[in-house]
């Protein structure tokens, strides 16, 4: 679906690349997140990627076709969400999606459905000027897939959302998933990369640190052990054990036959853990 | 089709934001002041300049507002990543612009001179030179990133098309003038109301046109982002 081969890029005027050699490819059907601080070139990918920034030395390869030889109708495949909310705002939300839907080939999707599910419904009719942050960002992204794209590319898609409508939003990328949509998300929210990505990129100065599934990473960076809180004549203990041959450690077997437990939880380590120790750096 | 949505879209933008209800009531002030000129040449040549300098220059004052007020809401940042090309999105643009000139500069000329005025040369001298002040404007609206910087960089380049058109007063060495398509504009204007060969019609608007297609294609060019950016 997307290559990307030796990229590299840099802003005029810039003593150096922004974006240094970098390499990746994303399937079909997959979520891929580029992971890292503010600076470290995300926004700046994603925007040669679509296009928005020319001049790039390396390959992009997109629907088998090499970046800069592709015309408008790229834009017909693709959906984009940039992290905050680009709105006509004296007009209705309704009328901001009917708008921007006069420049696809295809009818968009059922708009009402749309806004009804991101909640926005009851509130199609009214001036988009009103609108908190949050609703704004759900009509957003609404806009970005209502015309069925293939490939989308989403940057910090629940940014200023609420819990619930964070998960409103998370549930809608995965359903697009299933249906065989690929999506390239950028972020600095670890928790959101891993709940949705099946691999994940973490850019760091403009070079590609690592890149796996959430899942190899923190099983290659995380500790083996498994941390047991309980409660012993009252007071609390915690114990830790290594996970292999555990089932035969006695220690382990007496607490968990004789105490109170009061929680057991396998060593993991969280994506943030893995950057800060492959990078050195924090993400804010 | 793509360029009619985008001109549906621009109509409503432009009546959403106010710019149809402030032009009407320039309209109506302007054709209360035409009123108040006794008729003959005196009023031919102010019904001229007024039309010249308003209406056809709208699309100069409303362009900017407009690519300003795209600007602070992110629009056009996003009009870049749907199918819209930069060729759709410049001609809609044109379109609603000429539009309102045009009806504006009908309506003043209807209400304030009732015959003597070729309507063919005038249409033509509005559409013309509205598609040339709307690119004027929207090339110096490009480089800004508030009203304020428009507003601020307006007044020079507003002064640098103005001037010349005071070669109308046919001073030595004047004619030179004419090639410029400001002052082709005037005078096909004016020519509208008091009378104009054929050549000198075909002249202007051949002036016009170059102009026109040159600035179209350098306006082209800017919107996409001045080619590399690198």
């Amino acid at each position: 679906m997307l290559n990307v081969k030796n990229l590299e890029f840099k802003y005029r005027g810039a003593k150096g690349n922004t974006l240094k050699g970098i390499d990746f490819n994303i399937h079909r059907g997959e979520i891929f997140g580029f992971l890292g601080p503010s600076g470290s070139g995300k926004t700046t990918i994603q925007k040669v990627l679509i296009g928005l920034l020319k001049g790039y030395n390396g390959s992009i390869n997109v629907f088998g076709k090499e970046r800069k030889n592709i015309g408008r109708d790229f834009y017909e495949k693709i959906g984009v969400a940039f992290d905050f909310p680009n709105l006509y705002l004296k007009l209705t939300a309704k009328e901001n999606l009917q708008l921007i839907a006069y420049y696809y080939k295809k009818p968009p999707q059922e708009l009402d459905c749309l806004l009804d599910r991101v909640g926005l419904l009851p509130d199609k009719n009214k001036v988009v000027e009103g609108f908190s942050k949050g609703m704004k960002m759900r009509l957003n992204f609404i806009r970005s897939i209502m015309h069925n794209p293939t490939l989308m590319f989403f940057d910090e898609p629940t940014s200023g959302l609420d819990p619930v409508n964070a998960k409103i939003i998370k549930d809608i990328i995965l359903q697009m998933k299933s249906e065989g949509k690929t999506i390239f998300l950028t972020t600095h929210n670890m928790t959101i990369a891993e709940q949705l990505c099946d691999r994940v990129a973490f850019l760091v100065e403009g070079q590609i640190a690592l890149c796996d599934s959430p899942y190899a990473l923190k099983l290659k960076y995380g500790r083996k052990t498994v941390k047991v809180d309980y409660l012993e004549h009252g007071k609390k203990g915690t114990s830790e054990f290594g996970l292999d041959l555990l089932g035969g450690n006695q220690r382990f077997q007496e607490i968990i036959l004789d105490r109170e437990i009061i929680s057991i939880h396998s060593q993991d380590a969280s994506l943030e853990d893995i950057f800060i120790k492959v990078t050195g750096r924090e993400l804010l | 089709m793509r360029l009619i949505g985008a001109i549906k879209s621009d109509l409503r933008f432009q009546y959403k934001h106010g710019f149809y209800a402030v032009y009407t009531f320039i309209t109506v002030l302007y054709i209360i002041i035409m009123h108040k000129i006794p008729g003959g040449l005196i009023k031919d040549y102010a019904g001229a300049l007024i039309v010249f300098s308003d209406p056809a220059m709208l699309g100069f004052f409303f362009i900017g507002g407009i690519i300003m007020l795209e600007k602070q809401q992110g629009v056009i940042d996003y009009l870049a990543v749907t199918p819209l090309s930069p060729e759709e999105y410049i001609t809609a643009k044109l379109a609603t612009l000429g539009f309102l000139s045009i009806c504006a500069a009908v309506v003043i000329t209807l209400t304030t001179h009732a015959a003597g005025v070729n309507w063919l040369i005038l249409l033509l001298a509005i559409a013309s030179v509205s598609v040339f002040f709307t690119l004027y404007g929207f090339l110096v609206a490009a480089g800004c990133r508030t009203i304020n910087q428009y507003f601020l960089r307006m007044i020079p380049f507003l002064l640098l098309i103005i001037l010349p058109c005071f070669a109308v007063l046919e001073f030595p060495y004047s004619w030179v003038f004419n090639v410029l398509p400001n002052v082709a504009g005037v005078k096909l204007t004016i020519g509208a109301f008091i009378g104009i060969s054929w050549q000198e019609t075909l002249f202007y608007i051949i002036v016009i046109s170059v102009w026109n297609w040159a600035i179209y294609r350098v306006a082209l060019w800017v919107h996409r982002g001045g080619g590399d950016h690198r």
